[in-house]
């Protein structure tokens, strides 16, 4: 499943941007990333609303199996 | 996880000091010329370095856009911090008109900053266009 990032401008310049197929939580590192940026080149973005989507909605774009085995990296991360 | 955000954006370019010119310009600056030449030709209307108010005195602008629908035009100041402010005297009903103006120039430079963040986050980028005038929205898709 490939990463993706939709970003919709609106006319007076508000984004809104969706983030899918990152596990974990890769998609805020992302968006930090991404605002970061973006105040490179000029645009400052302060965020106003985050929704997180379901695990309905993230399994369906990363796939079980992958969630599965971030549960199991996570685990060997955390075991002494 | 997976996330949707929505923000709101302010364009600040680099401090006039560090403009630049030609080849040499400013990422920032290069972007905010983009966008008012991008408003231009969507509009009908031209690059200009001034405006016109009510009573005929022109203003000297670091960039202006003049259309039919509004000749005295919509120039763009930035101070010397680098904030940027849209210039225009809508006396007489105009106000419409300069707003358009205002908000294209918005919405391209914000187009053209998120296009150039993503590709310089190795996205494939991709951008599309819906609706027209002010239920115009761009989307603009990043894979990796």
């Amino acid at each position: 499943m490939p990463r993706k990032v939709d970003v919709r401008v609106d006319r007076d310049g508000h984004l809104k941007a969706e983030f899918s197929g990152f596990v974990g939580d890769e998609c805020i590192d992302q968006a930090e990333r991404l605002r970061a940026v973006l105040a490179g080149f000029g645009l400052l973005v302060e965020p106003l609303t985050v929704e997180r989507k379901d695990p309905a909605q993230i399994a369906l774009e990363v796939g079980e199996d992958e969630e599965a085995r971030e549960a199991v990296r996570k685990e060997i991360k955390g075991s002494p | 996880m997976s996330v949707i955000t929505s923000y709101s954006t302010r364009i600040r370019v680099a401090p006039r000091a560090s403009r630049g010119a030609g080849t040499r310009m400013d990422k920032t600056w290069q972007i905010l010329h983009e966008a008012v030449i991008a408003t231009a030709q969507q509009l009908g209307g031209e690059v200009s370095s001034t405006i016109t108010d009510y009573n005929g005195q022109i203003r000297s602008c670091d960039f202006a856009v003049v259309t039919p629908d509004f000749p005295r035009g919509v120039g763009i100041v930035v101070s010397p911090g680098g904030e940027v402010r849209f210039l225009y005297d809508a006396y007489g009903g105009y106000k419409r008109q300069a707003q358009k103006i205002c908000d294209s120039i918005t919405q391209s430079y914000t187009t053209i900053a998120v296009t150039r963040a993503l590709r310089s986050l190795n996205y494939d980028v991709d951008i599309q266009e819906q609706g027209e005038g002010t239920a115009r929205q761009v989307m603009v898709t990043g894979i990796m």
